[in-house]
């Protein structure tokens, strides 16, 4: 039978176009230089045995620099040792082999080697750790040619000032040399705004990371924390989850607004700090989402809506072993068919109905109270402080059927039906006249349209009660 | 209150830097093939101006106020003017060159996200070659309290250029963090195009309250060093974005002053303190800076004369 198949077998190796040219194109590039970032992270957690429980990443720090000629990455996170060269350079992990750096993001082993070919032709990787000093060279002929898998290694000319790996990519491509160039202020602001952000737990740790020069301040999601009971805390959940640790806090993270106030401030600027951010092994994989993907328009919880602009929610899934984490290859999005994360989800949908509901008995005439509530509480706090105080609060336990872990359900505040002694008022007036108003009262034509409507009244009864 | 409208010198000085700056960039062949849009205000001073400059070019004033635009109509500097009532974002959705190129002037009181949005809708809609003009507000002192600070960031979080940058509170620098953002903002607006903004000026002034004014041409790429090169006799350019914006802040003197001074300028030596033989700013450092402000800008700065009529 066999000898009679003309057939024999069809080919099924990968093409090397299929690396090159396509799976970049699956990944944003600022997101591509954001997997540098994790490789000079993993370097971190690789290099060291056990690391400070402060600031875990001190000292460590990547510099990044681009222009219309190359772009450049190094660092001081300890080198890729030699042992470590087939897990780097290869294109994607063996099945089977062990976990390549624990509590690292990085479980499917193309984040690298991927930024690279979505930035140029050409690369050279120098790297350092302890007596391994090597370096690649990969150059566009390598690229273009079929087949031709293995890159030369050589021993690195320059021993460095401390073990690390250093990547320049030239040749860059002509949309990503645009980028460089007639686009660079957007981009760069781009990229920090990205590693501000998606680095905020890791920079907030030690770590130092560079743009073009200028050093990258985190950005931290805060939750107000009122220490008085019955004020307004967060909701508050942690559990282990199949090697996974889980914590997790939602809350007011600014007071809410009126439908005046609202109305005035269009929603695209004042929605950006609510939503949920989900960070998978110190890295923000999820930024302020507000969609269904973190419940929102889900069973009891309404769809967002700019009325919730004050809540915000923080999950925090840590691992040593990557491949359990919720995260999708690209390490910025969340894989919504995770079991562990639509478990989860349940917790984020159960402690978002608190605040929404607080939201929508508060939102009409006991606005001003709500505010009163969330200023006495004093400065939000930065997700390490909740945990921190949460270390010494009473967390109920969660049954084990349900997902198990303890969690704390704050009292909130609920308003006092007291017979109402004043009245809203409420009018719409052309955008240009309240400004003008604003000048003739205030000398300035930028005052809220509430405080113009109310300094009229006040002047008014001020002359009625004379 | 602010100074009225038209007697503002450093807003004066500005308009008319304006007018220099299209003559060196637009050449005098073409500009009767432009059109020049505004937001004239009740006194249409700017289309005054211009039409001093170029008779030639046809205009168009958009005003949302029907009471404003009654009194434009009365005030209407020559017949080349069109008298457009609508909101300048209204105006901007509804634009189409039809392939005529445009120089506008986007003349806000106010620093809002929405005047930038409206900004990059337009750059994506006009012509090569056309001179886009915007001026907004820029006053730091607004922004002393944590909270306000807070919330400019938060308005402006898409066009900053970085998260953590810190609000100066001096009107230059906090003049080029708006330049910085605009800088964002266009080359975002531009994004894909084969065009990009390249400016040619960038001025902060307060005649009450601080303004900030940048203007740029759109152009084709690689076509920006001829740009530069036009400019480089022009004193007041800026050509690069990483160069602070140049403050206007001339003095207030009167016409006797003024004329005792002229015959001295232009100078180099800056020696205008001495001839006055008196100062016109009690602090010794202030006073040097005003009198070589107006070694600047005495060519622009009008002569408000009072008139009895």
């Amino acid at each position: 039978m066999a000898e009679n198949n003309p057939y024999k077998s069809v080919d099924a190796s990968p093409a090397k176009s299929f690396f090159v040219s396509m799976l970049t194109r699956d990944i944003e590039l600022k997101d591509a230089i954001l997997d540098l970032l994790d490789n000079c992270v993993d370097g971190i957690l690789r290099s060291k045995k056990s690391l400070p429980l402060k600031k875990p990443y001190a000292k460590f720090r990547a510099d990044i620099k681009f222009d219309g000629v190359c772009f450049e990455i190094s660092d001081n996170c300890g080198g890729i040792p030699w042992s470590s060269h087939e897990y780097a350079f290869r294109m994607g992990k063996i099945p089977g082999s062990q976990i390549s750096v624990k509590g690292s993001v990085g479980a499917y082993g193309i984040g690298m080697k991927r930024a690279i070919f979505k930035l140029g032709k050409s690369c050279l990787i120098q790297t350092q750790n302890k007596k391994d000093v090597y370096e690649v060279d990969i150059k566009p002929s390598w690229i273009d040619k079929e087949g031709l898998w293995s890159i030369p290694a050589e021993p690195g000319d320059t021993k460095m000032k401390e073990d690390g790996t250093t990547i320049v990519v030239g040749n860059l491509y002509p949309d990503i040399k645009n980028t460089f160039t007639k686009d660079k202020k957007d981009f760069e602001s781009q990229l920090k705004t990205a590693i501000a952000t998606h680095y905020a737990f890791i920079l907030d740790k030690g770590f130092e990371v560079s743009v073009n020069g200028e050093l990258v301040m985190p950005v931290p999601t805060k939750l107000i924390f009122d220490n008085k009971k019955g004020g307004i805390q967060p909701f508050i959940y942690k559990s282990t989850i199949d090697g996974v640790d889980v914590f997790l806090a939602v809350g007011f993270t600014r007071p809410i607004m009126s439908a005046e106030e609202l109305e005035s401030s269009p929603d695209r600027n004042t929605s950006k700090q609510a939503g949920w951010t989900v960070v998978c092994n110190d890295r923000t994989v999820l930024y302020r989402d507000k969609t269904e993907l973190t419940g929102w328009g889900e069973a009891s919880v309404p769809s967002y809506h700019t009325q919730f602009i004050g809540i915000s929610g923080i999950v925090e899934f840590s691992a040593e072993d990557a491949t359990k984490l919720p995260t999708t290859t690209t390490k910025r999005g969340i894989d919504s068919n995770s079991t562990l994360y639509l478990k989860v989800k349940n917790k984020m949908r159960e402690g978002m109905v608190l605040f929404t509901s607080y939201t929508n008995k508060y939102k009409g005439e006991h606005i001003e109270d709500a505010k009163k509530q969330m200023k006495s509480a004093g400065e939000p706090l930065e997700l390490k402080q909740i945990k921190k105080k949460a270390e010494s609060m009473a967390l109920a336990p969660v049954r084990k059927k349900d997902l198990g872990g303890s969690q704390y359900v704050p009292k909130l505040p609920r308003p006092k039906n007291l017979p109402v002694r004043s009245r809203r008022i409420s009018f719409t007036k052309p955008y240009s006249e309240i400004e003008l108003v604003s000048e003739y009262l205030f000398e300035s034509p930028d005052e809220s349209p509430n405080s113009v409507g109310e300094e009229c009244f006040d002047i008014f009864l001020a002359e009625a009660k004379k | 209150m602010p100074p009225p409208y038209h007697l503002r010198p450093n807003k004066a000085v500005d308009r008319h830097l304006f007018m220099e700056s299209i003559r060196f960039v637009v050449p005098a062949k073409e500009m009767s093939s432009y059109k020049y849009f505004c937001m004239g205000g009740p006194f249409l001073e700017d289309c005054r101006l211009f039409h001093e400059f170029f008779p030639n070019t046809r205009m168009v004033s958009i005003e949302e106020l029907d009471w404003i635009l009654e009194r434009q109509k009365f005030n209407k500097p020559c017949r080349t003017i069109e008298l457009v009532h609508s909101e300048i974002g209204d105006f901007i959705d509804n634009y189409f060159s039809g392939n005529e190129r445009s120089i506008f002037w986007l003349d806000y009181t106010g620093l809002e996200s929405d005047q930038i949005s409206e900004f990059q809708q337009l750059l994506g809609k006009v012509e090569a070659g056309s001179v886009v003009k915007v001026s907004v507000q820029s006053e730091p002192n607004r922004y002393i309290r944590e909270s306000r600070k807070n919330g400019l960031k938060e308005e402006f979080e898409e066009f900053l250029p970085s998260p953590g940058v810190k609000i100066p509170a001096e009107i230059e620098k906090f003049g080029f963090l708006l330049q910085q953002m605009f800088e964002i903002a266009s080359q975002r607006a531009l994004a894909g195009f084969d065009l990009c903004f390249q400016p040619i000026s960038s001025f902060v002034y307060r005649d009450g309250t601080g303004m900030f004014t940048l203007t740029g041409v759109v152009v084709e790429e690689g076509k920006e060093s001829s740009i530069k090169e036009t400019l480089k006799p022009w004193k007041y350019k800026n050509t690069d974005w990483a160069i602070e914006p140049k403050l206007i802040n001339v003095p207030v003197l009167t016409t006797k002053e003024r004329q005792s001074l002229q015959a001295l300028l232009p100078t180099v030596k800056r020696d205008l303190v001495k001839s006055l033989g008196f100062k016109v700013e009690d602090d010794d450092k202030e006073n040097a800076k005003i009198m070589e402000q107006y070694a600047d800008f005495y060519v622009q700065y009008p002569y408000f004369v009072k008139g009895v009529p």
